[in-house]
Formats: C-alpha cells, sequence, structure tokens
C-alpha cells in the first residue's frame, strides 16, 4: 500500500514535471501571409458595411413588406384609373340617352 | 530604442514594421494561444486576431510596459474568450439536447499534445494540460506563462498586473489544484 502510494506520487510529479523545458510551438508556415490575407479581406468588407445593414432580417423583412405595399398600391391605382375611364363614359353615354344625344338616335331620321 | 522604432512604425502604418512584429512575435503569441486552447487551426485563428488588434490599436499602447507584455495580455485575453465562448457552446448544446432540441452529438477533441514536448513525455503532458484546463483563470495564466513561455514571477506579475506575491500564489495554488485533480486521476483508474 505504502509502496502504491510512493508510485503514484512519483507519478504524479512525473506528469507535473512533464512540460519543464518544452520548446516552444512555432506558428505555421506562411503565418503572415495568411495574416495579410485575412486583413485585406476585412478591409473589403468594412467597405462593404454601409451594405451590411441590409443583411439584417428586421431591415430586409420591412423593405419587403414596403416593396409589396408599393406593389398593391400601384396595382390598385391601375386598375381604378382602367375602370375610370368606362365609368366616365358610361355617364356620358347616360347623359346622351336621357337628353336624346345619342349619335345613332340623332342619324336615324 | 529599437522596440521604440518598431512601435513608432507601427503607429506611422509601415509594413515593413507590421512585418518585423509578426515575424519577432508570431511564435511567442502562437505558443500562448495554443498552451490555452489546445488547437493548431483555432489558435492561429486567435493569434492573427491579436496581430490585427496591435495594428488597429497601437495608437493606445503608451509605452508604459514592454511591447510583449502588451502583446501578451491581447493574447490572453483573446485565448480566455474563446475558451468561454467554447463552454458556452458546450453548455448550450447540452441544455438543448436534453429537451431534444440538438441531436448533435457533442464530440470532445482529442488529447492535446504540445509540439514542443519531449517524445517521452508526450503521454504525460496530456493529462497534465487536460487537468490545467480544470483550473482557475489566473491560476491557469500563471502556470503556463511559467511553464510554457518561461515567464519569471516577475514577468508573468506584469501580463497579469499582479504583484509577485500574488502570482507565487497562484503558482503555488494551481501545483495544489493540479495534484488534486491527478490524485483523482489515479483513483478513477
Amino acid at each position: 500500500m505504502m509502496k502504491n502510494d510512493t508510485t503514484q506520487k512519483q507519478d504524479i510529479d512525473a506528469i507535473l514535471n512533464s512540460i519543464d523545458h518544452i520548446s516552444r510551438a512555432e506558428a505555421p508556415p506562411y503565418f503572415y501571409t495568411r495574416l495579410l490575407a485575412r486583413m485585406e479581406g476585412t478591409k473589403a468588407t468594412a467597405k462593404l458595411g454601409f451594405l451590411q445593414w441590409l443583411n439584417r432580417p428586421a431591415i430586409s423583412i420591412s423593405l419587403l413588406t414596403l416593396f409589396l405595399i408599393l406593389n398593391v398600391i400601384a396595382i390598385r391605382g391601375i386598375i381604378t384609373s382602367n375602370k375610370a375611364p368606362q365609368a366616365a363614359t358610361t355617364a356620358a353615354q347616360s347623359f346622351a340617352t336621357e337628353y336624346n344625344l345619342d349619335t345613332s338616335t340623332g342619324y336615324s331620321n | 530604442m529599437v522596440e521604440q522604432l518598431l512601435v513608432e512604425g507601427l503607429k506611422n502604418r509601415q509594413q515593413s514594421a507590421f512585418a518585423q512584429l509578426v515575424s519577432q512575435f508570431q511564435h511567442m503569441v502562437f505558443n500562448t494561444a495554443l498552451g490555452i486552447i489546445h488547437q493548431q487551426e483555432e489558435a492561429e485563428d486567435v493569434a492573427q486576431e491579436v496581430f490585427i488588434q496591435v495594428y488597429e490599436s497601437i495608437g493606445q499602447f503608451k509605452g508604459e510596459s514592454k511591447l510583449s507584455t502588451w502583446l501578451y495580455r491581447i493574447t490572453i485575453t483573446k485565448a480566455l474568450d474563446w475558451q468561454r465562448r467554447k463552454q458556452r457552446k458546450k453548455r448550450f448544446a447540452v441544455v438543448t439536447s436534453l429537451f431534444g432540441l440538438n441531436d448533435e452529438v457533442i464530440v470532445d477533441p482529442p488529447d492535446f499534445i504540445h509540439p514542443g514536448v519531449q517524445m517521452e513525455n508526450k503521454e504525460r503532458s496530456a493529462i497534465l494540460f487536460k487537468a490545467i484546463d480544470k483550473l482557475p483563470e489566473n491560476q491557469k495564466v500563471a502556470f503556463l506563462l511559467v511553464k510554457i513561455e518561461e515567464q519569471s514571477y516577475q514577468e508573468v506579475a506584469e501580463i497579469m498586473g499582479a504583484s509577485v506575491g500574488a502570482v507565487e500564489s497562484y503558482m503555488h495554488r494551481a501545483k495544489q489544484n493540479l495534484r488534486k485533480t491527478l490524485e483523482t486521476y489515479y483513483t478513477d483508474q
């Protein structure tokens, strides 16, 4: 038992001393090249930063909703403007009929 | 004097100064980050972030400490941030898997073997790094700076912004805690 304790203590000491005089790990090759590439990439992203806010869901959904609302308004506007001349024509025709100004009536005699 | 010139060059955005900074300190920064992170690719990523931060905030460097001390501080802060983020993600994954929201299997990375460890000590050092990971942050940082960066207690005190006495205490407690963890490891074996 005593021997086991001593062995265990020795093992633990060996583990605790296992990184004494360790050599420094070296950064991977081309570290500087990759670092510069990353910095260039960050700069390019920063230049496009003003467009970044478009990626935010709140902004993009709001813009899409606004776009749809404008489309609906535009379509309704077109439909109304198509209907309006017809309505005007119908009113003119009923006026002409009422006062016997109908063109067909005018030339029938 | 040479360091002052280097800092001046960095403040003037000279690419040659930045290249010299990276060449001089890349291994130091990478090794420190690797000691905490235990993954080569992630440590490289963090080391890159350190140099980007130095480039961006060199104006804030007052020269009150050595440039290497400042670099150590940035590296340790970034590496510990990375570790906290990783632990948060791990906890979140465990919670979501409990509620059946996440079927992803959480895989622990394989044992970390530091590339600078001597061949005969590889297995033992893997056990030690696992135990170091469980130390409180101050003890971990002090222990790693002394052991893998071979910094003196005075230098570690400057890096950590603590007194030499505090560093001695961190080291003493770190060794005690490591011993306890390793005893548990042997009992469980």
